[in-house]
């Protein structure tokens, strides 16, 4: 989509259970053209604090990549603006 | 001083782990998967890659590599995890206290059934052995690689077989045969433990716990991982669940290090140097009387060589060699079973050469071994 000449990226937020599913899934995308990074949630989840993998392009593209590799996540949704990826 | 040491921790160690401790105390000084800032995420990235570099260098999954405190650590974490629930546990008579004194203790508190495997020479009767005591409900077989008293090298291979064929767990203790050969998880090994600061190089403090995810570990350690934080109970998700408390993250990297070291010298150029110093030294001391060498030529071994010199007890020969500059280590090398199943008298003193070791040292450890017996109380 482009407005105005403003290119807006899709973000996908996939929290992870863990740092290193966290590692993991970004080595993942990364090695298969998704720009992505790494950022503690901004809020809670119902089990605490955590990190997740914010990445650019849709949650379908990224989770038929993490599908294939066993890596636990649950998508949360599109990232906001302040999103740099 | 000239090490020989090397199967308690290698000495010294290789100049790129050295430089990776160095930069991980200047640069990694946060907590790993702790915190969202700048220095918590480039920590937590050192110790991803060097769990995703000690991964792949066994054959693992990265989330199924956790690093503990030393092989013992890695050893009680695996016996006590896989047979919380009882059964029966199978364990060989080369194993060293790690894995003999966590067995015991659970057999002692009547949670498990004990059984040991004797070891001959032997491979084949060696596995028959194993075949023998299996029944109904034994849960694991613990087995060491290579022995830490003579280097004798049991047949892992076969013996994960066996285990596989049964549904039981196969505990490999790596801690004398990692960095030197080519240990897969694939070869039948389901839960592999190693020592961090011995073949594969790290400082000490570390160790190696890497699962193919077969048998459940039940957490003997409870605490912050970083993950589900405002649950009670631990996560059930490797390697957080094993993995309490703050790691040794410095130590991790300087394994990265070690294993990156091994890999660019080549382990197969590393294994034939030490193998060439052991025929060297067992070469230097053939002819010479009242030298008793550990080693049966039905048996194969990792670069270490156990021996006696005829008038000495081990402590002494040690003590006497140090005086002149060689670390040996003597005694039982904390494996009561292994002394009890070689049948030595007062332990052995254990030679045991890294790659940093030479020719020219291994000759001057010869001359002096032999000056010895000519001393009074030879």
């Amino acid at each position: 989509m482009q407005t105005q000449g403003v290119i807006l990226l899709k973000t996908c937020i996939l929290d992870m259970p863990s740092y290193t599913y966290a590692v993991k899934a970004q080595r993942l995308l990364r090695a298969r053209g998704f720009p992505c990074r790494i950022r503690r949630r901004e809020k809670a989840s119902a089990e605490g604090c955590g990190f997740s993998v914010h990445v650019s392009g849709s949650c379908r593209s990224a989770e038929a990549v993490l599908s294939g590799y066993a890596v636990p996540y649950t998508v949360r949704g599109g990232g906001g603006e302040d999103d740099k990826l | 001083m000239i090490n020989f040491d090397n199967a308690a921790t290698t000495f010294p160690k290789p100049i790129a782990v050295r430089r990776a401790a160095a930069e991980a105390i200047k640069s990694f000084g946060g907590n790993a998967g702790r915190g969202g800032h700048e220095l918590a995420m480039r920590t937590s990235e050192a110790l991803y890659s060097a769990r995703e570099t000690a991964a792949e260098f066994f054959g693992a999954a990265p989330e199924n590599t956790v690093f503990t405190l030393n092989c013992t650590h890695a050893l009680n974490m695996a016996i006590q995890g896989v047979m919380s629930q009882g059964g029966h546990l199978i364990i060989s008579s080369m194993e060293h206290n790690s894995a003999a004194r966590p067995a015991a203790a659970l057999a002692m508190k009547k949670q498990v059934s004990l059984s040991v495997a004797e070891v001959f020479p032997d491979s084949e009767r060696t596995i028959d052995s194993f075949r023998r005591l299996i029944r109904s409900d034994t849960k694991a077989v613990v087995c060491t690689l290579a022995s830490n008293v003579t280097g004798q090298l049991l047949p892992y291979r076969e013996i994960g077989q066996l285990c596989r064929g049964n549904g039981i767990c196969f505990i490999a203790d790596g801690a004398q045969a990692c960095g030197i050969y080519d240990i897969k998880l694939s070869q039948g090994i389901n839960i592999l433990c190693t020592a961090g600061h011995k073949g594969l190089y790290g400082i000490t403090g570390t160790g190696l716990l890497l699962t193919d995810g077969e048998f459940p570990i039940t957490p003997i350690i409870q605490g912050g991982t970083g993950s589900s934080s405002l649950s009670l109970f631990q996560p059930d998700l490797l390697p957080d669940s094993l993995e309490s408390g703050t790691p040794n993250i410095i130590g991790a990297v300087t394994v990265g290090a070690g294993i990156g070291f091994i890999s660019s010298y080549g382990m197969g150029r590393l294994r034939s140097h030490e193998e060439r110093l052991c025929r060297l030294f067992i070469e230097g001391l053939e002819g010479t009387g009242g030298i008793t060498i550990y080693r049966d030529p039905a048996a194969e071994y990792a670069p270490i060589v156990s021996f006696n010199i005829e008038g000495f007890n081990s402590e002494q020969a040690a003590e006497l060699l140090a005086e002149r500059g060689f670390c040996l280590r003597a005694g039982y090398h904390c494996a009561a079973l292994a002394h009890a199943t070689l049948g030595t008298k007062g332990g052995t003193v254990r030679f045991a050469p890294s790659v940093f070791n030479t020719e020219e040292e291994v000759r001057k450890l010869v001359y002096n071994v032999k000056t010895l017996k000519n001393l009074p109380n030879s």
